[in-house]
């Protein structure tokens, strides 16, 4: 598997958690309800949606549930099933809602994880629902029968343009951010192109840039499904994607970290590498113990000689995090670009050097499949490429991401989202204005739990089977700890923490690669104690998170 | 004579609820004295009781534990190092407990209420951690060793959460949520740490299960069934167990109405005495204590002598319990256990400061009680008692997994909501909660055992959104 392959799965990851967690942060963050059982929403649309796109169950196999609308058309939709999920648990939300939110503060926690474990011992213990204690299957993701795509058909090359519009559209918004600030790059030009124009002069006719960089993602879209269908140019069409892309990442990183002088980014980087020594006895060390034992005990050094260097110097401790953030990023630098073509190098082969050079930063595109166009470069040889499911399934899952989050913030700075954070700083002051806020608190379980509800079906997508495991409580403490470490009440901080905690997993993921199968579990286990002592490190000492508190306007004049 | 067949029916249920009330009840009490003196709604405690039942593993199966397994000889016996390895463990538990009690000074006797010279403190902890070794070292690898050193190392262990992470959430004026979100994240440290250590697969106690008695041999975990018989001379039980195929009995008692009414009477009598004899009194044994043990004695004691008698070929009503040694066991192991928590809170200094910390925290600092100390106990007495649950919930269940003690964090948070935060309540709340699930699950056709935590969860839900301040009151 290609290393952009391992990032699209975590970007799909990201997603789902996104949206499960952006859920609790309407509750918690938001408002103040500490939601111990989020996950039981989580399973409830999950499983509504699955149950809206299977087929009708057939008595004589070895799987039960309880009704399929798979062949009802219309109904037996994902879009549909969808919704209604959404709707459903949003409906659940606020019934549960509706007798326990008077409790204090610590019943509340307690009910509603005890309300999330009936959902699991419900779906567990009875077996005509939903398949009972093993897992529900038998359902394909949405449009997965278009894929592998037909280039020069029609709906191929629209399913291929959805992609490149989410892509090319989310790049252009960033770039049209990065635009504001200093740089030595002729950044307006490259916008000027990417928008095709529009960017510089229909600037004030479209609005806002977000809208701009719909409409460019919208021209290159069609642009795309164009050549797609006049030529068959799959491999043109996803090099200048995956090159924009870059582009735009590599900017954003270097005026992220353009305040940082010579030696503060000298130690990011040293940070970066350390982390990165400190983790060869891994693949290196022949013996299991010796690996362990090296590596924890490198991994300790390096976290003894960070704190030593932020409790000592003055102007480590001004820049710990952004330290820690640009390693982090070197780190992901290294293992992208570096560690894949370390076996080609070592064999001397400059056709694969370059291969895997070459696949890695075509992104866009999944190479090696069977069912791909073949093309023939120079130098690097043969290659087959597509654009694989995943990638589609991403473009919709990220759209989804980006609406929900338009919505959530236009609701978070309306007169509605201020009661709901006044309820969550003094509940009285809320009462005496007049406002009651019982009515305001059950409507913020019930958009909270219908997010979670949405994040299920997108799960649903993601899994292609679903288990009662799916509403284990350890999934609301994940959602708990991306809302603290991002920032409590803070939507973007949320999409934050979503990555860094996905990062961390697929990071750890491929580490427990290392180990011999019958250790993985306790690899697996070892790092959600991890998770565990970070979580309350960042509860100790960052209780805002990383983003803080979002400040939100007032309403009022700053007069 | 033919033995009529007995059904079992709610009796039966109820006496699996005590037992499972017993369980929760030992969960439970460490669970309502940190939310009550610690003011920590802990959410991790469910996990302490999969610590330590993981934790007995080290005694009872040295050999199957990861990393521990080199100091084995083969999968119960441990040669010389791990001998050293378990005395040392136990050792320095005692000596930690004694520690957290108020560092050095503890050592001395600083908690001890009395004035007793430094030196001859020191020497009887570390006689009683060095005799805590040898029993542990010595009873390799039989279930009570691995019971005790279980208890220790988890009481141990446990009042390093206070010490670590909630004594420093406290300092910062945490609210309850984040000591919430706090317990979570130590739950998942615990949770995942055993697994880390053990890994996924499911694990279970090997135990001798025969023990002699009274001449002959007894399997405790073989069912005995008790057989109630009501009928229109009088009340019989007959004590019966299969062997080989055939029901033979055991013993039999029989009583005509006007034996059981001469006895509830004199029990009612005495017990009344009892009550107006030591109510008022501030004594380890209060009125209420005083009359139940009045009437526990007479029917015991009437019980047998009326004894003589046999099983009537018809009865009106009869229903059979089934028991076995082991759970009468657990019921009485938790009824010594909720005694000596009892004659600790009563009768000693520590046990009076911890109730008048529960009652007002700032007047018990101001009138000079360390508070810090009494916070110390509370979490090693829920490590104790949580160990202690742990370890024989997996004995009960035969299988260890790792959701074993979060399993049960439900019915122990809804036996403490229930009881209204506070020692008493939650042992009597997990009692209710208890006979709740095992009689729920009886009485309601068609819902299997996976239920029992959410009818658990049910009762707590309806005394929630009723009563709010639990069902014995307080605040």
């Amino acid at each position: 598997m290609a290393v952009s392959d391992v990032v699209v799965s975590f970007a799909l990851l990201v997603a789902i958690y996104g949206v499960l967690s952006l859920g609790l942060n309407v509750k918690f963050g938001h408002t103040g309800l500490l939601d111990f059982g989020h996950v039981g929403f989580f399973l409830v649309g999950a499983y509504t949606s699955a149950l809206f796109v299977l087929p009708p169950d057939d008595p004589a196999d070895f799987t039960n549930y309880v009704i399929g609308f798979g062949e009802i058309p219309l109904v037996g939709t994902w879009a549909f099933g969808i919704i209604v999920a959404t709707i459903l648990t949003g409906v659940i939300g606020g019934l549960v809602a509706l007798p326990t939110i008077r409790l204090r503060e610590d019943y509340l926690a307690i009910t509603l994880l005890g309300i999330s474990v009936i959902f699991q011992r419900v779906v567990q213990s009875e077996s005509w629902l939903a398949n009972g204690p093993d897992a529900l299957r038998g359902y394909s993701p949405p449009f997965q029968g278009l894929f592998p795509i037909e280039p020069g058909t029609l709906v191929g090359a629209v399913a291929f343009s959805v992609v490149v519009f989410v892509v090319w559209a989310v790049a252009t918004a960033a770039l049209s951010l990065q635009r504001e600030n200093d740089s030595r790059l002729p950044l307006d030009r490259i916008y000027a192109v990417t928008t095709f124009g529009l960017g510089t002069r229909a600037a004030g006719v479209l609005g806002s840039r977000f809208a701009v960089a719909g409409v460019a993602g919208l021209i290159a879209a069609v642009i795309s499904a164009a050549l797609l269908l006049a030529a068959s140019l799959v491999l043109l069409v996803g090099a200048l994607v995956s090159v924009y892309g870059w582009l735009v990442v590599l900017v954003a990183i270097g005026q992220h970290y353009a305040d940082l002088d010579r030696r503060e980014l000298a130690l990011g980087v040293g940070f970066g590498t350390g982390l990165l020594v400190a983790l060869l006895p891994l693949p290196i060390a022949d013996r299991i113990s010796v690996s362990i034992v090296g590596t924890l005990a490198l991994l300790g050094a390096l976290v003894y000689a960070y704190y030593h260097a932020i409790t000592s110097y003055e102007w480590v401790a001004d820049v710990k995090l952004t330290v820690v953030g640009l390693g982090a990023v070197w780190f992901v630098g290294i293992w992208y670009v570096l560690l894949p073509i370390l076996g080609p190098l070592g064999s001397g082969s400059l056709s694969g050097v370059l291969g895997t050079l070459f696949r890695n930063v075509v992104w866009f595109l999944q190479f090696g499949s069977s069912a791909g166009i073949g093309y023939s470069i120079a130098v690097i040889g043969d290659v087959t490429v597509q654009l694989d499911y995943s990638r589609f399934q991403l473009a919709l899952f990220l759209l989804s991401l980006g609406a929900l989050y338009t919505v959530l913030e236009a609701a978070v700075q309306s007169p509605f989202g201020r009661v709901l954070r006044a309820i969550r700083n003094d509940e009285a002051v809320v009462k005496s204005l007049g406002k009651d806020p019982f009515v305001y608190k059950v409507q913020s379980m019930v958009i909270g739990s219908a997010l979670g509800g949405f994040a299920g079906a997108m799960w649903a997508m993601y899994s292609q089977g679903l288990t009662f495991r799916t509403g284990a409580p350890e999934t609301t403490f994940i959602a708990l700890l991306i809302v603290f470490v991002g920032g409590v009440g803070n939507n973007k901080g949320v999409l934050l923490g979503a990555v860094l905690y996905w990062g961390f997993q697929q990071a750890t993921t491929q580490l427990a690669g290392f180990f011999p199968p019958a250790l993985r579990v306790n690899v697996l286990a070892f790092r959600l104690v991890v998770v565990g002592v970070l979580f309350l490190i960042v509860l100790y000492y960052m209780p805002d998170g990383l983003l803080g508190r979002e400040e939100y306007s007032s309403g009022v004049g700053d007069s | 004579m033919a033995y009529m067949a007995v059904e079992t029916g709610l009796l039966n249920a109820i006496s699996n609820g005590i037992v499972t009330g017993s369980i929760v009840a030992l969960g439970a009490i460490g669970l309502a004295l940190v939310y009550d003196i610690g003011d920590v709604p802990n959410f991790a405690h469910g996990d302490l009781l999969t610590l330590g039942a993981y934790t007995a593993l080290l005694v009872n199966k040295p050999g199957t534990v990861p990393g521990f397994g080199a100091l084995a000889t083969d999968t119960r016996g441990i040669g010389i190092g791990g001998m050293a390895f378990l005395f040392a463990v136990s050792f320095v538990g005692v000596l930690g407990i004694v520690y957290h009690l108020g560092g050095r000074r503890a050592l001395k006797g600083g908690w001890w209420g009395i004035d007793a010279p430094p030196s001859v403190a020191v020497a009887v902890h570390v006689l009683a951690a060095a005799v805590v070794g040898v029993l542990v070292v010595t009873g390799t690898p039989s279930f009570l060793a691995a019971l005790l050193f279980a208890v220790v190392v988890v009481g141990a262990l446990v009042p390093l959460m206070e010490s670590l992470v909630f004594r420093k959430f406290r300092a910062k004026d945490a609210s309850v949520a984040m000591l919430l979100i706090a317990s979570l994240a130590v739950a998942f440290i615990v949770r995942f740490g055993v697994q880390t250590i053990f890994g996924g697969e499911i694990r279970s106690y090997q135990v001798d299960t025969t023990i002699p008695f009274a001449g002959g041999q007894l399997d405790i975990t073989f069912a005995k069934f008790f057989d109630f018989f009501v009928a229109g001379n009088g009340f019989s039980l007959a004590i019966r167990e299969t062997r080989g195929g055939n029901e033979i009995p055991l013993a039999t008692f029989s009583y005509s109405w006007i034996e059981v009414v001469a006895v509830v009477a004199i029990a009612a009598i005495l017990g009344v005495a009892a009550y107006r004899w030591r109510t008022d009194t501030a004594g380890v044994i209060g009125g209420r204590l005083a009359a139940a043990l009045a009437v526990v004695a007479t029917v015991v004691v009437g019980g047998t002598a009326l004894a003589p008698g046999a099983v009537p070929e018809t009865a009106w009503y009869a229903t059979r319990v089934r028991a076995s040694p082991l759970r009468i066991g657990i019921i009485l192991t938790a009824l010594v256990m909720m005694g000596l928590l009892h004659y600790l809170l009563r009768a000693t200094t520590l046990g009076k400061a911890m109730r008048a910390t529960s009652d007002n925290r700032d007047l018990a600092m101001v009138r000079g009680i360390n508070t810090r100390r009494v916070m110390m106990t509370v979490w090693i007495i829920a490590g104790l008692f949580g160990a202690l649950a742990g370890v024989l919930l997996g004995f009960l269940f035969s299988n260890l997994s790792i959701n074993l003690g979060f399993n049960l964090l439900l019915p122990m948070f809804a036996g403490v909501i229930l009881g209204g935060i506070n020692v008493y309540g939650a042992i009597l709340g997990s009692y209710a909660v208890g006979l709740a699930m095992e009689v729920g699950i009886f009485a309601i056709p068609g819902l299997s055992a996976t239920y029992r935590i959410p009818v658990a969860f049910v009762v707590l839900l309806v005394v929630l959104l009723v009563k709010p301040e639990g069902i014995v009151g307080g605040n």
